[in-house]
């Protein structure tokens, strides 16, 4: 039995939690729909049922303080109260605490002293109802009896339950007498039998489970890519033997289904990003109103589906993000008048599926980014040299913002600018193997975009040889491949470029990258490579904004691999993603092409 | 009178931990073979079609509620005799005057034990004999 208490409180937790997150962008719009009474009740609804449960779990400062908002939500309903703002701003503070309470309970197991003070909250609740104004006499008459009702049920929720409620059998004598008829014929069955097709069933598993059929099909996706391999080796020798088709075929067979396993159960780890962004209307609403900013939130595509990874890891940089927005970019409401733009500010959300991309985007119709203030605070700040700050094009002189110790509003706010930001936005984007660029235009506004690969365990990987290892490189931030004559490489104010197109390249030997970059940073200078090649082979790599060569001995060929992280004696090397097996059984390091180009390129930032 | 515990259950609520916790308590009264529904609607589909001896449902669902879903059972020439339980938290008087009035067989106030689950079938079922 403790076991499944242990089950449902987890239920619970998470169910709850999804509730209060369902009502709370509810209660936000609630204001703009003008008091939907269906809408009040799906809010009260929402809190009766977090009630209830708590109260069985024995969770009695969610059942208070739940209680207390539902009774609030009740009264809007009935209308025995008007609706009023204080009143709204409470109940989200209320759902707050109880938000705080789950998160306890998740982290102890239990409620206690140390977690949030509900004593307050409780308060606020009362005091609010009590100044809520009536609506009309027949709300006044009714509220005493409410109070004295709901007296009961709180003394219900101790101990057994109120004496009132057993007393009704007896109330409904004349109707028990009459019952026991036989049962239902079978006639209905047949009947009924499409309905029950309809029903939805969902199932609520662990997600370590579905972690862990994850891993399984990873190791799936890694025997069926050795048994590819050696069904190659076995077809060119025995390619007489009738045998050898069938084997083929069953091996093309199982190369097709673990394709399919893959991708669904891939997509049982998928959500949607309504999860994120169901949070951004009432942080919009807050923050806009703190600063006296009239902003419209406009949101689409929050249907798109992206795996539970991106969801823990995206809204933390789309909250930076929006709250750059309002404070730094939109205006307050006389100033963008008098540039000629609505009072209201928009700031436009939207998601979508770009081949193997989530694309979401992030914009707002404000000043845009000052791209003069931020060169010379980068360079106040010392983070580039005032010669450097001269040849920065519009893109990379943008780019800056992500530079950490950079922030061009000269005051901190409470909100956002404490020097810490961008730079944080970039690395959580880097972490889910994303990027972000910057679109903005002065005065217009400014648009993030950020791009994520659909899925983060199982990657298209280029498979490429250096001094004799073999290396991954994820195929997603591939931009092209070529083979180059040595030549072709030229030195150019002691670096290596490559002119592709007319186009300059800066140009990195991978060795020379993962040696930790001694020596001379092109290797490769025509002359003397390795085993006297005169040429080499390219990969043009593009991270984010940032996009560059990286020269190979050779190239591979792609696959399909499964990351596995690497663990044990030692840290794995920071320019290492993790690792995979190859079709012949060897393991392949993969390349983190974002930590190097990371590194490369800020590091040049301060050091040159 | 004991309990037949053999007899077929619905347990109706929107939240599924409650499902959860009103099906953890019948199994502890002894109850296996128990059946969810998510709303009214369903519940409804799922008592024509099957052989239910008891309906625990709780009162405050989408699309159908516990209240109506009373009625509709009530007024099912096929249902109107299935034993209905109320699970309520509004024990506001002219709600449960509401629910006598609409036939059902008892009522109990969340949160509940097992104990005090026992005892409330206990009392319909010595009002109606053994089913079945």
């Amino acid at each position: 039995m403790p076991d499944d208490m242990e089950e449902i409180i987890t239920d619970f937790l998470v169910e709850a939690e999804e509730t209060i997150d369902r009502v709370d962008p509810l209660l936000v719009g609630l204001e703009d729909s003008g008091f939907d009474q269906e809408t009040i009740n799906e809010i009260f609804r929402g809190m009766h049922t977090i009630k209830g449960a708590a109260g069985f779990l024995g969770f009695q400062q969610i059942v208070d303080v739940s209680h207390r908002a539902e009774s609030i939500l009740k009264k809007l309903r009935d209308k025995e109260i008007a609706p009023a703002r204080p009143l709204l701003d409470v109940i989200l503070r209320s759902f707050d605490t109880v938000r705080l309470l789950l998160k306890q309970i998740k982290a102890k197991g239990h409620e206690g002293q140390a977690g949030p003070d509900t004593a307050r909250i409780l308060q606020e609740l009362d005091a609010a109802l009590q100044a809520a104004g009536p609506l009309g006499d027949a709300g006044r008459r009714k509220g005493p009896e409410e109070v004295r009702v709901r007296a009961v049920v709180i003394e219900g929720a101790g101990g057994p339950a109120p004496e009132s409620a057993a007393g009704c059998g007896s109330d409904r004598d004349g109707h028990a007498s009459k019952a026991s008829a036989p049962m239902p014929d079978k006639g209905a069955e047949a009947a009924s039998a499409d309905k029950k097709n309809d029903t939805i069933q969902t199932l609520r598993i662990g997600v370590e489970k579905v972690d862990h059929v994850m891993n399984l099909t990873g190791e799936v996706v890694l025997i069926r890519n050795r048994l590819l391999n050696l069904a190659g080796g076995l077809e060119q020798k025995y390619s007489s033997d009738p045998q050898m088709e069938s084997l083929v075929e069953a091996i093309s067979f199982l190369d097709l289904l673990t394709s399919d396993m893959q991708s669904a159960v891939m997509k049982m780890r998928m959500q949607p990003l309504k999860k994120v962004f169901g949070k951004f209307p009432r942080l919009v609403k807050d923050i806009s109103f703190s600063l006296g900013k009239q902003v419209d939130l406009r949101i689409s595509g929050e249907q798109t589906e992206v795996d539970k990874s991106v969801i823990e890891n995206i809204a933390d940089p789309m909250v930076h993000i929006i709250r750059n927005a309002i404070d730094h970019a939109i205006g307050p409401p006389d100033e963008r008048l008098a540039g000629g733009k609505p009072a209201k500010g928009t700031i436009s959300i939207t998601a979508s599926q770009k081949g193997n991309h989530i694309v979401i985007e992030v914009g707002d119709d404000g000043k845009g980014i000052d791209v003069e203030k931020v060169k010379s605070k980068a360079v106040s700040k010392g983070l580039i040299t005032e010669a450097e700050a001269l040849d920065l094009g519009h893109e990379a002189a943008v780019n800056l913002i992500f530079l950490p110790g950079l922030s061009t509003n000269e005051v901190a706010t409470e909100l956002s600018g404490r020097g810490v930001g961008m730079d944080v936005v970039k690395s959580n984007v880097s972490k889910l193997n994303g990027f972000i660029e910057v679109i903005t235009k002065k005065g217009a506004g400014t648009m993030f975009r950020i791009s994520l690969p659909l899925t983060l365990a199982i990657i298209h990987a280029l498979l490429v040889e250096v001094e004799g290892s073999v290396y991954a490189i994820p195929l997603t931030l591939v931009d092209e491949t070529m083979k180059v004559e040595g030549a072709g490489i030229r030195d150019l104010m002691d670096k290596k470029v490559l002119n592709i197109r007319g186009r300059v390249y800066p140009y990195f030997e991978l060795a020379w990258l993962l040696e930790g970059r001694t020596g001379q940073r092109g290797g490769f200078n025509g002359q003397n490579g390795q085993d006297g090649r005169d040429h080499r082979y390219i990969i043009v790599v593009a991270v984010a904004d940032s996009r560059f060569c990286i020269g190979v001995d050779g190239l591979l060929g792609l696959q399909e691999v499964v990351i596995k992280s690497i663990t044990g004696s030692g840290s794995a090397a920071p320019s290492i993603l993790g690792a995979t097996i190859s079709g012949d059984g060897k393991v392949i390091l993969i390349l983190d092409l974002g930590y190097i180009a990371r590194n490369l390129f800020d590091k040049e930032h301060v050091n040159t | 009178m004991a309990l037949d515990i053999k007899m077929k259950v619905l347990v109706v609520d929107d939240f599924s931990t409650m499902r959860r916790i009103v099906k953890n308590i019948l199994k502890q009264l002894g109850f296996e073979r128990i059946e969810e529904a998510e709303d009214g609607m369903q519940a409804y589909s799922k008592l024509t079609g099957g052989d239910f001896q008891f309906v625990v449902c709780d009162w405050n669902m989408p699309n159908m509620d516990g209240i109506n879903l009373l009625r509709k059972v009530r007024s099912d020439p096929a249902l109107k005799d299935m034993p209905f339980l109320m699970v309520t938290a509004e024990a506001e008087k002219h709600k449960v005057i509401e629910a006598i009035k609409a036939g059902v067989s008892n009522y109990v106030v969340k949160p509940f034990t097992a104990e005090v689950l026992k005892e409330k079938m206990e009392k319909i079922f010595e009002k109606t004999g053994p089913r079945g």
